[in-house]
């Protein structure tokens, strides 16, 4: 909290910030790092697995087999979250979990577990996207803003 | 016991992290040795030699570890393989050799790739023509495959 925000607070609220910010548990951030880096890493390197395995056995190329790749992530992930274990994941790795595709899957599929006592409709259509919703429009948005950059850089810019 | 969990994890992202530099070579000398490459002839389909051409000059580079080239006698499909540190320039790579394989092959519609599943797929026509196990029609149809294949986007 920033200085001119306590001063305006009753001294008895201000005496226990002080006490709490002495109580609090320090987040352990370096660790928390290398926790979602090995995590994370590893969840990729299983899907660069999946990836050769379609180029080997499928008729995919590097370029194409991303998609079922993506496709198969999500199909582990759902399964994961039903039975529970990607919370586990989640709770141990945070950001690691939460980064690569599968993060943005456990969110989808987990608000239509949760919804599910609501109906279909109402329900699981309305909510599915309540967390997921923001990282599509956030995404879109932020590519578009790049594609303006990167036009405006290859076009006058002369990269 | 905090601090031993932390060491734990840094030794564990070192090891995960440093095997990267291994190819360290002597000034002078080429890995020509190690890039993969298989010269076919079979003279009762199509002549290859473009493609021992092709292969042959693709070889002296560096960076490129294998090559595998089938030709007709009006198309080539080359598909080379780099090594893993060189593909973050793996875009430039391509349009240079496209450029350079272009120039050689004048007479000839050139389809260069960088891709995994088209230096399988070469592989296996290699193999194909070496054994005499494919005919003419059959080769140009394979080739027909493989260039669409190599044209799918996403």
């Amino acid at each position: 909290m920033s200085d001119e925000k306590k001063k305006n607070l009753p001294p008895e609220a201000q005496q226990y910030q002080d006490f709490q910010t002495k109580r609090e548990v320090k987040r352990p951030l370096l660790k928390n790092c290398l926790k979602a880096f090995l995590v994370g890493g590893f969840i990729c390197f299983i899907g660069q697995i999946i990836t050769t395995f379609y180029i080997y056995n499928f008729n995919f190329t590097e370029q194409t087999a991303g998609n079922p790749t993506v496709a198969t992530l999500i199909f582990i992930t759902m399964l994961l979250t039903g039975f529970g274990l990607y919370d586990r994941i989640g709770q141990f790795a945070g950001a690691g979990s939460a980064v690569p595709v599968t993060g943005f899957g456990n969110a989808v599929i987990a608000s239509a577990i949760e919804y599910r006592t609501e109906g279909f409709i109402l329900g699981v259509g309305g909510n599915m996207l309540k967390l997921a919703g923001p990282v599509i429009v956030y995404g879109v948005f932020s590519a578009f803003v790049i594609a303006i950059i990167k036009t405006i850089l290859v076009q006058w810019g002369g990269f | 016991m905090r601090h031993a969990t932390i060491i734990f994890y840094f030794c564990a992202a070192l090891l995960l992290s440093a095997c990267a530099e291994e190819q360290s070579m002597e000034p002078g000398q080429t890995n020509n040795d190690f890039a993969d490459t298989t010269k076919i002839s079979n003279e009762s389909i199509f002549s290859q030699e473009p493609s021992n051409q092709a292969k042959d000059k693709l070889s002296n580079h560096d960076e490129i570890s294998a090559v595998k080239a089938v030709n007709t006698d009006k198309n080539i499909v080359i598909a080379i393989e780099v090594d893993h540190h060189e593909r973050f320039t793996l875009s430039q790579i391509e349009k240079k050799y496209k450029k350079e394989m272009e120039d050689k092959f004048k007479d000839k519609k050139v389809e260069f790739s960088t891709d995994k599943k088209i230096v399988l797929e070469l592989e296996k026509l290699e193999q194909d023509i070496k054994d005499n196990t494919i005919t003419k029609k059959e080769l140009e149809k394979e080739l027909k495959k493989i260039v669409k294949l190599s044209k799918e986007q996403t």
